[in-house]
């Protein structure tokens, strides 16, 4: 009689946890397929999308076609130095000296193969400066050695020349020659090079920048030193120009 | 004469043969499906590319990526819609917008959940706070501890959704923020090692919270040829995550990898490019087991 009160009590309570069990069922991947769906005009468009874009769209079209500034001349980049270049260097190596907080820069670098599109001479918009540097490249702030420096301007002088403010060497065999920082020869101590975050990675060959005893980011994008370096000549009433210096010139 | 433990046991073993066998047929649930939908790195990519671009020409654009997700949503019953950051930067639309548009297109379009990329920190910490708000889904950040920060109590460390039978568990792991951010724009956000935050996670979805399956939704990268943490790295380091989607690396895949965690299971690591050319899919077909059940028929010997 005990024996069987006791079955029964166990099949209850079985029945009872199967029941609650059968509420709580547990899945497991069995298998499964992939896609990776081609985003193109097959696919459609949703008009309730589209018409939350569109006035977006259209005030960013007016916006990028603000006149910020007007070019005296055509500016366009060139080997071993070139009009472009000149510009954008020297107005990031100015702008950056005007950042709080920050050591002064000895020297800037700008690739020209990273500006993307020549400045027309006239009116320039922000969708041209969007368009001459496409990239959301920041300024990074790299602490060098004179030995480093060295490499940096042989490697420049290796590749026919760059991008390069605050600083002026000839190239001789592929070498760079008579170096000179703010117009002095090198001397033994740290050096404070801007640049972008892209050539600081060793981008375009720039692996000596991966060398640097230091890295500090700015914040401020290189596009947005051009675009603010242009206003500010414009409220100035100055136009947008630059000269060939030999800063960079082949001596052979 | 026989103990009475071991007359109870075979009592229960009889019944669940003979008179409880319709209950264990009845608990085998059909199958259920899962279609989980991710994007990663759109990169304020709001317009299709042009149609002149070498690559990608007219590919792109939110419209009719919230095209396809329609039809499919239309089509399948339960669909989870996901983002693995890198939302914002790469146009002008995040430049004079600052994300604002991103974020209303992803409400509208019905995101479940996205994690944060290290573009999410461009305009600052503050400036995030304020997207990360408007967001009507959850931010999942499982490895960035932001208690110091103005993002505090802005993100989840997992969230569970549910869709249909399924208990989903998801979690979120973000790159290291420190020589890929300007510390003046993460400020007080700490990144923690992921493969430790993601198996804390894990662990508590799938076996405190029950969930069916856990995906983890990452910015950390595929892989890497040089020794830093990835997708592939967390996947082979860890336990209770079925599926990684990545992001950070723009990898374009034909087939996901399928990696072996700790516990020789198999992980599913998925990206799908970048900038929205792209709709990673990926169709699971669950099955129910009786693990539970079994468990439970066990256990009666301790009554």
């Amino acid at each position: 009689m005990k024996y069987i009160n006791v079955q029964i009590v166990s099949i209850y309570v079985l029945v009872v946890v199967l029941f609650s069990a059968c509420q709580n069922t547990d899945y497991r991947v069995k298998s499964s397929s992939n896609d990776y769906v081609v985003i193109d005009s097959l696919v459609g468009e949703s008009s309730a999308i589209e018409m939350l874009i569109q006035p977006y769209r259209d005030s960013l079209q007016a916006e990028m076609q603000k006149t910020i500034g007007v070019a005296e001349r055509e500016l366009s980049g060139g080997f071993p130095e070139g009009l472009l270049s000149n510009f954008v260097t020297d107005l990031v190596r100015q702008e950056c000296n005007n950042l709080d907080g920050f050591e002064p820069v000895d020297v800037s670098i700008v690739n020209v193969k990273g500006l993307r599109i020549p400045l027309q001479m006239g009116e320039i918009t922000v969708e041209n400066i969007y368009q001459l540097m496409p990239f959301e490249n920041e300024i990074v702030f790299l602490t060098m050695t004179k030995e480093q420096m060295e490499m940096l301007f042989n490697f420049m002088a290796s590749v026919g020349g760059d991008g390069i403010s605050g600083a002026s060497f000839g190239i001789k065999e592929g070498k760079a020659i008579n170096i000179k920082v703010n117009n002095k020869a090198l001397e033994d101590r740290t050096y404070i090079v801007a640049t972008s975050d892209y050539l600081a990675d060793g981008g375009d060959h720039f692996e000596v920048f991966r060398k640097a005893i230091k890295r500090e980011g700015t914040g401020l994008k290189v596009r947005d030193a051009i675009i603010e370096h242009i206003k500010a000549l414009s409220v100035e009433g100055r136009k947008v120009n630059s000269e060939l210096d030999k800063r960079i010139y082949y001596a052979e | 004469m026989q103990s009475r433990r071991s007359f109870i046991k075979k009592t229960v073993l009889g019944a669940s043969a003979i008179g409880l066998s319709p209950f264990l047929k009845s608990c085998n649930a059909p199958d259920a499906k899962l279609t989980i939908l991710h994007t990663n790195d759109v990169h304020s990519q709001i317009d299709p590319f042009p149609e002149s671009h070498s690559r990608w020409p007219g590919q792109g654009g939110f419209a009719r990526r919230a095209q396809l997700i329609n039809s499919i949503r239309q089509e399948h019953e339960n669909v989870l819609l996901l983002d693995c950051g890198d939302i914002f930067q790469g146009t002008p639309y995040f430049n004079v917008y600052k994300g604002k548009l991103e974020i209303d297109l992803m409400n509208k379009m019905g995101y479940d959940a996205a994690t944060l990329g290290n573009h999410e920190f461009d305009n600052g910490i503050e400036a995030l706070a304020e997207n990360v708000k408007k967001a009507r889904f959850p931010f999942v950040c499982s490895n960035y501890d932001f208690s110091e920060s103005v993002m505090n109590g802005l993100t989840i460390p997992f969230k569970i959704i549910e869709k249909g039978p399924l208990k989903i568990g998801v979690i979120g792991l973000g790159i290291e923020l420190a020589g890929l951010v300007n510390p003046k724009s993460y400020k007080e956000a700490v990144y923690q090692e992921p493969i430790e935050e993601a198996n804390k996670s894990a662990q508590k979805l799938k076996q405190e919270e029950n969930c069916d399956i856990v995906i983890a939704m990452s910015h950390l990268g595929y892989k890497y040829k040089y020794e830093k943490v990835s997708d592939v790295i967390v996947a082979q380091n860890t336990r209770n995550i079925d599926v990684i989607l990545g992001g950070h690396t723009h990898t374009f895949m034909d087939e996901p990898d399928r990696i072996v965690n700790l516990d020789g299971d198999e992980v599913i690591v998925s990206q799908a490019g970048w900038g929205g050319l792209r709709l990673g899919r990926l169709d699971l077909t669950l099955s129910s087991n009786h693990k539970k059940s079994v468990a439970l028929v066990n256990s009666i010997y301790h009554v």
